[in-house]
């Protein structure tokens, strides 16, 4: 049983590139490639592929929007995202888009291989370079020694909650919008480990954000 | 009794001749006047064009520089497009002859594809090159003239440092522009005849005059500086006047000078006082006659006393027909002798007027409140001189006459007469009205051109951009891509061969990561990546963790997660204008802590970049002339696609700069 592959990237000389590495495979055959987002969106609904290498950067239409419009085909691809760049904001963009992998351009040939074929069989995939800036990302953040800082507009925002404020009125007092004191209010709750406005008011005050 | 006649007509005689001399001598002075207004709304005129010319070339030297100190900073001037950098900035501005690069040691810097037109210079010897590396700073300053090593024409030399990204003095990047091209801006002026404008460099020798004098040449001219000229400056040393005699000519001008704005030149006008006194003669001549008539009356008034009833006719006469009005009013104001110049002026006879009008019948409103407020004044002086007063005709011919008067009083100290002479003085009134319209066109026209050069500063900063992106996507597109196409292939021939084959396979692959990481890095400095597929707020994101890794400042970016559609052009300002304004609060706002906040509201995008030190300095941001974008630049550029730039200071809190864009409709909105 051979993967159907269909190979989706605007840029020949690396589509050629990927074909001859793929057609050494004996498990898997290209049935189809396409330069664009539409080109590919209509051959993935004609010639039916099992596994989609789909790079992010396309001319018309963004990866993310034509890896959406795959997710709702019937039966819906799987889709290997494939990418010049391994910024956490390229992979999650992808992966909530509705790509089971995400290899870079430059890891290694195999590497693509390794994915096509971990797709296949229902498994995710993370190409090396990527899932070592995951890592190297989430300890930045987790590993937070020492009192967390709060910037000065979340302060701003903490000493507005302990007021009694609603997220509506704290918006109207620092002229933002209601949205993105809802941001604030995730960020600080998220930095200081705290739930809901009663534990917020109550680290205000100990800390002496708010005298009561 | 004939005593007391003739002390009269002598009394009377001289009283006419002293408000004849006094009216004349005004005229004179306004003829002066006026050939000052004249010179110097024209020095204004050329300054500015002048200006024009060398403010343009200032922008493009500035901006040539700066792309040249970015090369300096990033590998080194790149020699290759350096001949195309300086043929677009000749190209810009036609003035530019020429556009010279040199390096520390005043070696001029060639391109590779140049070889003919660029003479390899050494420059190390010339003041413009000695001023600046002597001195910090990076503006375009004005040198010269200075004749050419060939041809020995003289020519300008704007020129600007180079900085490296350590700011030590890196060489010079000079604009050369012929002297011979402001000739058509000289010659533009309409002089007159004898009217001379010259351009005089700070030491006032003469650098360019028009029109040109063929006996001497014009670099030999210049040691000649009249003193009065000299002492003028010395005293106005930014604008002046004076008026001379010229020792080439001999002809006496009214001159004005100016210094131009920015630039170590002078404008100087002269145009010859001969011109603006042709109808003041004619008044003088008139006046003579009239003068010589009233004498020859004098004596004829003399004569009457012996009983001769027809000289009096003939005062009469010379009353009635005197080139000026006449009149006596009693101290209501009302007529009680008028003569036929000035009946004729108010349209009616004389016994319409006589006893029955007042003066103030004939006057427009606002020279009735004028004469309102002088009257009384000059019935208890009994002299007046020098009122305008605006005199309305019956026909409604408006006149603006300047009225000169004495007052009889009677025995008790009461007046019982005035007497009053009146000088037609419309065209002096319109001419000096025009002139103060032209000023204002001027000043318009001045306002324009200055909104033109912005303009043009911040196309030349869009053009940059554009250039920069495309840069960008064919480093990404092209050369990336086919990297990697490489690295693939080069895979495959890693696994079939082994030995020495194998271990040159693995040392050409390490050298294809590095070039695909070098190309990523230097792509991403251009214009980020996510900016076109992730969008503006994740692109942000990343220049926030840039900065902070970059140069230590915390920055924190929140977004509020709506929907942001904006045209490239906007998210390409937004993006560079918060970069801008990150990398001035990370080094000079002295905290470690700023934010962003992206938002929509309505249907803009509201982007907020805050520190909590110091303040952004508000001057450093418009003054960076060729640096960066400059906030300026930002306002100019954002305004064009109806945005704006708001900046608030709170002592001791920091600076806030909240910059606006609109949404951007479906259609240019893009995939982001």
């Amino acid at each position: 049983m051979t993967i159907r592959v269909l190979l989706v990237d605007d840029h020949p000389i690396l589509r050629d590139a990927l074909r001859l590495t793929l057609d050494r495979e004996v498990d898997l055959e290209v049935v189809a490639e396409a330069g664009n987002g539409r080109e590919a969106v209509a051959l993935a609904r004609t010639s039916r592929p099992d596994v989609v290498v789909l790079d992010i950067a396309l001319p018309d239409v963004s990866g993310m929007e034509v890896a959406a419009l795959m997710r709702r085909l019937d039966p819906a691809p799987r889709i290997v995202a494939l990418s010049a760049y391994s910024d956490k904001r390229f992979v999650t963009e992808m992966l909530r888009a509705g790509a089971e992998a995400y290899v870079t351009k430059s890891s290694a040939s195999g590497e693509l291989v390794l994915a096509i074929r971990a797709v296949a069989a229902g498994r995710n995939y993370l190409c090396p370079e990527v899932a070592d800036a995951l890592v190297s990302e989430v300890r930045s953040h987790g590993g937070a020694d020492g009192v967390p800082r709060l910037g000065r507009r979340e302060r701003e925002v903490l000493r507005l909650v302990a007021e009694g404020l609603r997220s509506d009125a704290i918006a109207e007092r620092l002229s933002i919008s209601p949205a993105t004191v809802e941001v604030h209010r995730r960020n600080i709750m998220h930095k200081l480990g705290l739930q809901g406005a009663v534990e917020l008011t109550r680290y205000a005050i100990r800390e002496g954000i708010v005298v009561p | 009794m004939r005593r007391q006649l003739i002390a009269g007509a002598v009394a009377m005689g001289l009283l006419v001749s002293s408000i004849c001399a006094s009216a004349l001598w005004r005229s004179w002075d306004a003829a002066m006047q006026r050939a000052d207004a004249e010179a110097a709304n024209l020095a204004i005129l050329i300054d500015h064009n002048v200006s024009s010319i060398l403010d343009k070339a200032s922008v493009v030297l500035a901006s040539t520089a700066a792309q040249l100190e970015r090369e300096i900073a990033a590998r080194g001037i790149d020699r290759s497009a350096i001949g195309n950098l300086e043929d677009g900035a000749t190209a810009l501005v036609p003035e530019i002859a020429q556009i010279g690069v040199f390096d520390a040691q005043g070696q001029q810097v060639c391109g590779e594809q140049q070889p003919s037109r660029c003479r390899r210079l050494q420059v190390a010897d010339r003041d413009y090159f000695r001023g600046l590396r002597d001195a910090p700073g990076s503006e375009v300053r004005l040198f010269g003239p200075y004749p050419d090593r060939v041809d020995q024409r003289n020519s300008f030399v704007l020129a600007r440092a180079l900085r490296d990204g350590s700011g030590a003095f890196a060489g010079v990047a000079i604009a050369v522009l012929p002297v011979q091209d402001f000739a058509a801006v000289l010659g533009a002026a309409d002089l007159g005849r004898g009217g001379v404008v010259t351009l005089r460099n700070a030491g006032l020798e003469l650098v360019l005059r028009h029109p040109q004098v063929t006996e001497r040449p014009p670099h030999a001219a210049g040691a000649t500086v009249s003193e009065a000229f000299a002492r003028a400056v010395n005293a106005a040393p930014d604008e002046g006047r004076y008026r001379g005699a010229s020792a080439l000519d001999g002809i006496e001008r009214q001159i004005h000078y100016r210094r131009l704005r920015g630039f170590a030149l002078y404008v100087v006008v002269g145009l010859a006082t001969n011109e603006f006194l042709k109808p003041w003669r004619t008044e003088a001549m008139w006046t003579g006659i009239f003068l010589a008539l009233l004498a020859a009356s004098s004596a004829v008034t003399a004569r009457l006393h012996y009983g001769a009833t027809q000289d009096r006719e003939r005062i009469q006469e010379l009353y009635d027909g005197a080139p000026c009005g006449y009149h006596s009013l009693d101290a209501d104001g009302t007529f009680r002798r008028i003569n036929a110049t000035e009946l004729r002026w108010l349209g009616c006879s004389r016994e319409q007027v006589i006893g029955k009008l007042a003066i103030t019948d004939f006057l427009s409103d606002e020279s009735r409140a004028t004469f309102g407020r002088h009257f009384p004044e000059f019935l208890r002086s009994g002299r007046i001189e020098g009122v305008e007063l605006d005199l309305v005709g019956r026909d409604g011919t408006v006149r603006r006459v300047v009225v000169s008067a004495t007052a009889l009083h009677d025995e008790q100290g009461r007046i019982t007469l005035t007497n009053s002479v009146l000088y037609d003085i419309s065209e002096l009134h319109a001419a000096r009205r025009d002139l103060r319209e032209l000023a204002a066109r001027l000043e318009e026209r001045v306002e324009q051109r200055t909104h033109e050069l912005r303009l043009l500063a911040a196309e030349l900063d869009a053009a940059q951009t554009r250039e920069r992106q495309q840069i960008a996507r064919d480093l990404h597109d092209d050369l990336g891509q086919t990297l990697a196409a490489a690295r693939i292939h080069l895979g495959e021939l890693k696994e079939r061969v082994d030995g020495e084959s194998r271990h040159k396979a693995l040392r050409v692959d390490e050298l294809i990561e590095g070039a695909t990481r070098a190309t990523r890095s230097l792509a991403a400095q251009l214009t980020p990546p996510m900016l076109d597929d992730l969008g503006l707020a994740a692109a942000l994101e990343w220049l926030g963790e840039e900065i902070e890794r970059n140069f230590g400042l915390e920055v924190s970016v929140v977004d509020d997660g709506q929907d942001k559609p904006l045209s490239p052009e906007a998210r390409s300002i937004l993006y560079r204008a918060t970069r801008e304004l990150l990398i001035n609060a990370a080094k000079h706002s002295g905290t470690h802590q700023a934010e962003v906040e992206v938002e929509r509201r309505n249907h803009e995008i509201v982007v907020r970049v805050a520190d909590g030190g110091a303040g952004f300095d508000a001057k450093r941001l418009t003054a960076a002339k060729g640096q960066g974008m400059g906030l300026l630049s930002v306002r100019e550029r954002l305004s064009f696609i109806g945005g704006s730039v708001a900046l608030r200071s709170i002592p001791g809190e920091g600076t806030v700069v909240t910059l606006t864009a609109p949404l951007a409709s479906a259609s240019e909105a893009g995939w982001a």
